[in-house]
């Protein structure tokens, strides 16, 4: 986890950054969930300074085989300070580092939200969970008022095409030649740049805002976690990630995240943002979710069968492909009764 | 080559013994990784018994668009398959666009017998898409 010699070296460093006399780490943890970033559990003991006192933290750090898409540390930490400060219940971001000297990795320290995370069990309910899905819809129509021009998010990139073709264009580099010898994937991919939507409004995206990315203690909404993915997107990607077939676990019939019916997700949302959900634009996003999931998890057991990390999990997760384009298959054969979204 | 037991009787028991003697009794930390190790020991089983049979149903299906592809090798058609999507050829609304369909469908199925039974059992699977 981190060595007796860098512990040294990071508590001398958030003593300077904390306008401390000294800082000491206790109860170091790994946390689990971390395939991309390494998440550790930490208690900062601050003595002296404006954040004198106990503070229960989360230490993120980069992995060393980062996904392409993934933020650097540095931007992760200035995305969340832009969630953080528009409202969005986003973990209170407190220091960053990129300086390698201190871990040898960049990383950032935020706040520690309690709750369970765990997809399965958050949608393991006999009633359904409207407020809950409401919330969160709240929650990402505050996100979704941050537009380019924040002045805290100059370093995040804007995308050179629209945000569909973009999208399209990317799972294809992350595929390499797989989309050529899968034909499900070679499908989806080639439905994604023929229905591609117009470039619209620009928003900051969260792009893995679902059930298993967020905290609930007792059946409120306490943190949105994971924000490395996130971007300047067209806002309805985030509306159909969030309401994909993969992400409902427990409960596949209750669409929004596997909380309530979508209408309760979608209102909120709407009331919050003041913008209206767009039907086609959710069912060519829908599409997309399918695909990005699918080439990550694609991806992973490449990780694991290449031997650049072997590991169980990321087998197991290559493994999980077809049952994610199978989903895919369920939301385009519904698709191809009607009209085509953007026509 | 000839072995007794054959490899899906070792794994088969392997695989019994490890659900039986050794997930009872290990500790609540290592459990996941118990769980994963029957997983994937699960799926294995199920690669050596249906990957000749699903193979057969997708190349049976593939005839719609290729003719009688018995004797093209599931990879080698699944690779001309995905080249012709590529190309274009099954962009038009057509009874072909429906056929080609429905071969992802019959893929995708054989697959999920192999890696997710248990949505083939619920019928999670796609349904035709004259009748989805």
């Amino acid at each position: 986890m981190i060595g007796p010699d860098a512990l040294a070296r990071l508590e001398i460093w958030l003593a300077g950054q904390a306008g401390a006399a000294c800082v000491r780490l206790e109860d170091v943890q790994r946390l689990s969930g971390g395939a991309i970033s390494l998440n550790l559990a930490v208690d900062l003991i601050v003595d002296g300074g404006a954040l004198a006192g106990r503070h229960p933290c989360v230490l993120r750090a980069a992995s060393p085989a980062s996904l392409s898409a993934s933020l650097s540390k540095t931007q992760e930490f200035a995305v969340l300070k832009a969630a953080f400060t528009a409202g969005v219940a986003a973990p209170e971001p407190l220091f960053a580092c990129d300086d390698a000297g201190v871990l040898e990795r960049p990383f950032y320290i935020m706040r520690r939200a309690h709750g369970i995370g765990a997809g399965r069990l958050v949608t393991k309910s006999e009633a359904a969970q409207p407020e809950l899905a409401r919330e969160l819809g709240r929650q990402l129509g505050l996100l979704h008022r941050i537009a380019p021009g924040n002045p805290g998010l100059a370093l995040l990139t804007m995308p050179e095409l629209s945000p569909g073709l973009a999208a399209a264009r990317l799972y294809r580099a992350w595929l390499g030649g797989e989309a050529s010898r899968d034909p499900v994937l070679a499908w989806g991919l080639r439905w994604l740049e023929r229905n591609a939507p117009p470039a619209g409004e620009l928003v900051l995206c969260h792009r893995d805002y679902r059930t298993g990315n967020y905290l609930v203690e007792d059946g409120r909404l306490t943190a949105i976690l994971d924000w490395e993915f996130a971007g300047w997107s067209d806002p309805m990607e985030d509306v159909a990630w969030f309401c994909s077939r993969s992400w409902r676990f427990a409960r596949m019939d209750r669409e929004a995240g596997g909380l309530a019916d979508r209408a309760d997700f979608y209102a909120a949302y709407e009331e919050t943002s003041g913008r209206r959900v767009d039907p086609a634009r959710i069912a060519f996003w829908e599409t997309s979710a399918y695909l990005r999931w699918a080439t990550i998890a694609h991806m992973q057991g490449q990780r694991h069968s290449s031997g650049v990390e072997p590991s169980l999990e990321l087998a197991l997760t290559g493994r999980m492909v077809p049952e994610i384009l199978n989903d895919m298959l369920i939301h385009l054969a519904t698709l191809e009764q009607g009209a085509r979204p953007c026509d | 080559m000839r072995l007794n037991p054959d490899t899906h009787n070792l794994l088969a028991t392997a695989l019994d013994e490890f659900r039986a003697q050794m997930l009872p009794h290990i500790a609540p930390e290592q459990r996941y990784t118990a769980l994963m190790i029957a997983n994937a020991l699960a799926m294995t089983q199920r690669d050596l018994d249906a990957a000749a049979s699903g193979a057969r149903a997708f190349q049976a299906a593939m005839a719609a668009l290729y003719g009688d592809s018995t004797d093209v090798a599931a990879e080698q058609l699944e690779s001309r398959f995905a080249a012709d999507i590529e190309a274009g050829a099954f962009d038009a609304p057509s009874p072909n666009r429906e056929a080609a369909f429905r071969c992802l469908q019959t893929l995708i199925a054989a697959k999920l017998a192999i890696t997710n039974p248990k949505l083939v059992r619920e019928e999670r699977w796609p349904r035709p898409l004259h009748n989805a």
